[in-house]
């Protein structure tokens, strides 16, 4: 029943993810293309009289934390292929993206105490859809590098294994891929909404 | 490429048979048993969103008078049915029935894989489908139905600006948003799972021009479906947070933009219309090439166009706004791109006639639906190509003949094509033919009511007969003696229509018990799905085939048989 098959180019969960992908670029950017649309329809009264402003300084603090979760994560790929120590800087891409969520979720507390609210304006509405949509993201991201950290302790000869095997079995490849696209989109949405 | 991995995990399936009924037939990880979930499902839902159109049909020609297995109709229920009709019709039917049912039965049989890419997914990807449909219909008798047609345009649908939120008062058009993206989220997942299947899992030998020309429609149609579907759902949100929150992002008065969902809607409703017509191409062009016995011409050609097509539709939505007040410049790029996009189908419509040319056709129940699809389709393209123009859909938009000009697009695709599918693969997924006579009787039904339904309504829609009415007497100018005998008529070849629709249950379900049973190749067609058993095994094939040739070799000269199947060594 064995049957002979040339190993194909992009293993299977890559080659899911990267469709997959294709559509979330997809949602994001409609969210930011009607972000832009009303907000060149407001004009010169945007952000809108009597809302309070977006901490700009204290959101590129946060940000900090998300762009050195991408750097580890990086290191833990190269890792992941010389079949080196990444126990660590998965363990490091986690902690620097849950500070980073944390830290906005803390940032939001504070907004909604100055008054920025889905109901108070379309600018907060906006503010709270597309960070929160990320959010959300981010947030599944976590959990699926999680599952991968789970899983290579409960298959730890998997990182001994040759390298096509690895990449066809272990959930890291694609978690990082969906962990590289929370990094990279968030530069995007802190440009176009924050600043 | 070099390197050659032995794949043990062909058939993983085979050594434990004993799964329980549970396993087997309701979460099953097959990819036969979830395309016939998704076929049953679809099937069941085609009789919903027909009841509806049942009832305000004979409201329309009727009006104000009771209406057999419904009673009186009122203008909310009316608004209801509509929406709903429209919703099930393309989401609930079409979509399920021609991509996730015939996707998950065709692609691993015919590029000869033992399963999807990913099983698991594949079976949460019909669950998640199920849920939609329960929420679906609880939003149906739930308080607060979607009644904004199934377009959901705001401010209708966010129950007006400023947007009254009683979450308990309008938890049912709420759930209609769930249920869209909940199914939604099911094809999406079904989707990455053909795309992956098709691209890892072909057997030994096949090429991507190897490929029968429905795996190639499947996949093209996904793509354009997952490419397309972010902004809806992105959009849908925003009207969910404008019903539930008071967000006001489709709100003119606190700086929104109404028009912006109907962006958001048509960027992703325009490509579904191709989601929903490339596989109907697709398989029809497989039938028409294995009962005309000849190659299908212009295998590539079809192949090229229909990628072509896949990038236009992402540039043709804004036609379905020309009376929503875009810009007149704007107006004229969308007439041209979508003028445009008629170009690729003319090729694919040609291939077909030039494949009909001078070939011995076998008239059975699938060619004649086959063929039907051509001819009408062909009604339904043409009238497009004048709906294209700006000028005209100023006129034409918000009455009957576009009415009638999308239902020439979709029923010719979905039931001519969908039933033509339906009827030519019957044999190998049941395992028993179909009884040739009813099926023959189903089409010349199908055809003189769907025909007798849509072709008074393009006149009356020429005169005027606007399309969001729901009851034409009060508007004398409506109510002349020819535009009443037409919605009667019109009515009366909705009922034949149904009537149509009963040899077809007969025929399935006797057939599945009683008809005689079908050998592996009924139909001596070329593609891998024929090398196996009818109806194929757990696993799919008894030992894997590997591919020496296109799947269109039909009449070579020099041949004993007029077919030359894909697996066979020279």
């Amino acid at each position: 029943m064995n049957q002979t098959k040339s190993r194909p180019l992009v293993s299977n969960p890559i080659l899911g993810m990267v469709f997959f992908l294709g559509t979330e670029i997809m949602f994001f950017a409609a969210f930011i293309s009607a972000y832009l649309v009303n907000r060149a329809n407001a004009g010169f009264t945007w952000p809108p009289p009597g809302q309070p402003r977006l901490p700009i300084e204290a959101t590129a603090f946060n940000s900090l934390f998300l762009i050195i979760s991408g750097v580890t994560l990086i290191v833990a790929w190269i890792a992941f292929k010389n079949k080196t120590q990444i126990h660590k800087w998965l363990w490091l891409t986690l902690g620097c993206g849950s500070i980073f969520v944390l830290l906005q979720g803390a940032e939001w507390v504070r907004l909604l105490h100055f008054g920025l609210t889905v109901s108070s304006s379309l600018y907060g509405a906006f503010f709270y859809l597309i960070v929160g949509a990320h959010a959300l993201h981010a947030v599944a991201g976590l959990l699926c590098l999680l599952s991968v950290l789970r899983q290579f302790q409960n298959q730890p000869n998997l990182l001994k294994m040759p390298f096509a095997i690895q990449m066809a079995q272990s959930f890291f490849p694609a978690a990082a891929l969906f962990w590289g696209f929370v990094v990279l989109v968030w530069p995007i949405i802190y440009l176009t909404v924050y600043l | 490429m070099a390197t050659e991995v032995k794949q043990h995990s062909v058939s993983p399936h085979n050594h434990h048979s004993e799964l329980s009924f549970w396993r087997k037939y309701i979460f099953s990880t097959d990819h036969k048993v979830i395309g016939m979930q998704y076929l049953l499902t679809g099937l069941i839902m085609v009789f919903v969103g027909g009841f509806f159109a049942y009832v305000f049909r004979m409201q329309l020609a009727f009006p104000g008078q009771g209406i057999p297995l419904y009673g009186k109709l009122d203008a909310n229920a009316y608004n209801m049915m509509i929406t709903m009709h429209g919703t099930i019709m393309i989401f609930w039917v079409a979509m399920p029935l021609l991509v996730a049912a015939f996707g998950n039965l065709l692609i691993p049989t015919m590029i000869g894989a033992d399963d999807m890419a990913f099983p698991t997914l594949n079976m949460i990807s019909y669950w998640v489908f199920f849920i939609s449909t329960v929420v679906l219909i609880l939003s149906m008798v739930l308080p607060g139905p979607m009644a904004a047609g199934w377009t959901a345009y705001p401010p209708l649908s966010a129950n007006g600006y400023p947007a009254q939120i009683d979450f308990w008062g309008s938890i049912g058009g709420s759930l209609w948003i769930l249920a869209v993206a909940l199914e939604f989220v099911a094809f999406l997942i079904g989707g990455i799972n053909f795309l992956v299947t098709t691209f890892n899992m072909r057997a030994p030998g096949m090429k991507l021009m190897d490929m029968p020309i429905t795996v190639w429609m499947m996949n093209i149609a996904v793509l354009v479906f997952m490419f397309s579907v972010g902004p809806l759902v992105a959009g849908a949100v925003m009207l969910l947070f404008d019903r539930s929150f008071g967000t006001g992002f489709y709100n003119p008065a606190v700086g929104g933009d109404p028009i912006l969902f109907q962006h958001f809607f048509w960027f992703f409703g325009h490509p579904e219309v191709y989601v929903i017509l490339l596989p109907g191409l697709g398989m029809v062009a497989e039938v028409i090439a294995t009962m005309a016995r000849k190659p299908l011409f212009g295998y590539k050609a079809i192949i090229y166009a229909s990628i072509i097509s896949g990038f236009l539709s992402f540039i043709v939505w804004a036609h379905h706004q020309f009376i929503a007040g875009i810009d007149p410049r704007m107006a004229v790029f969308f007439s041209f791109t979508t003028i445009m996009i008629s170009v690729p189908f003319a090729v694919w419509m040609f291939a077909a006639i030039a494949t009909l040319w001078k070939a011995s056709i076998t008239l059975n129940t699938p060619m004649l639906f086959a063929l039907g699809f051509i001819g009408e389709f062909l009604l339904g393209g043409v009238t497009g190509i004048y709906l294209g123009a700006s000028a005209f859909d100023i006129y034409a938009h918000d009455n009957y003949f576009v009415v009638a000009h999308f239902h020439y697009a979709l029923i010719p695709d979905v039931f001519f094509g969908g039933l033509a599918a339906i009827y030519f693969w019957y044999p190998k997924f049941v395992g028993r033919m179909y009884n040739e006579t009813l099926g023959k009787v189903h089409f010349w039904l199908t055809t003189l009511g769907f025909n007798m339904i849509f072709l008074p309504l393009f006149y009356n829609g020429l005169k005027g007969e606007h399309r969001r009415i729901f009851d034409y007497s009060a508007w004398p100018s409506l109510m002349s003696a020819d535009m009443t005998q037409n919605r009667v008529i019109a009515t009366v070849g909705m009922l034949i229509l149904c009537a149509a629709q009963i040899p077809f249950v007969i025929n399935m379900i006797h057939s599945a018990r009683k008809g005689v049973k079908a050998e592996r190749n009924p139909w001596k067609a070329n593609s891998l799905e024929w090398v196996t058993a009818s109806p194929p095994p757990h696993g799919n094939f008894e030992t894997y085939p590997s591919v020496y040739r296109g799947p269109y070799e039909y009449s070579v000269p020099g041949r004993e048989e007029d077919y030359w199947p894909q697996h066979l060594p020279q």
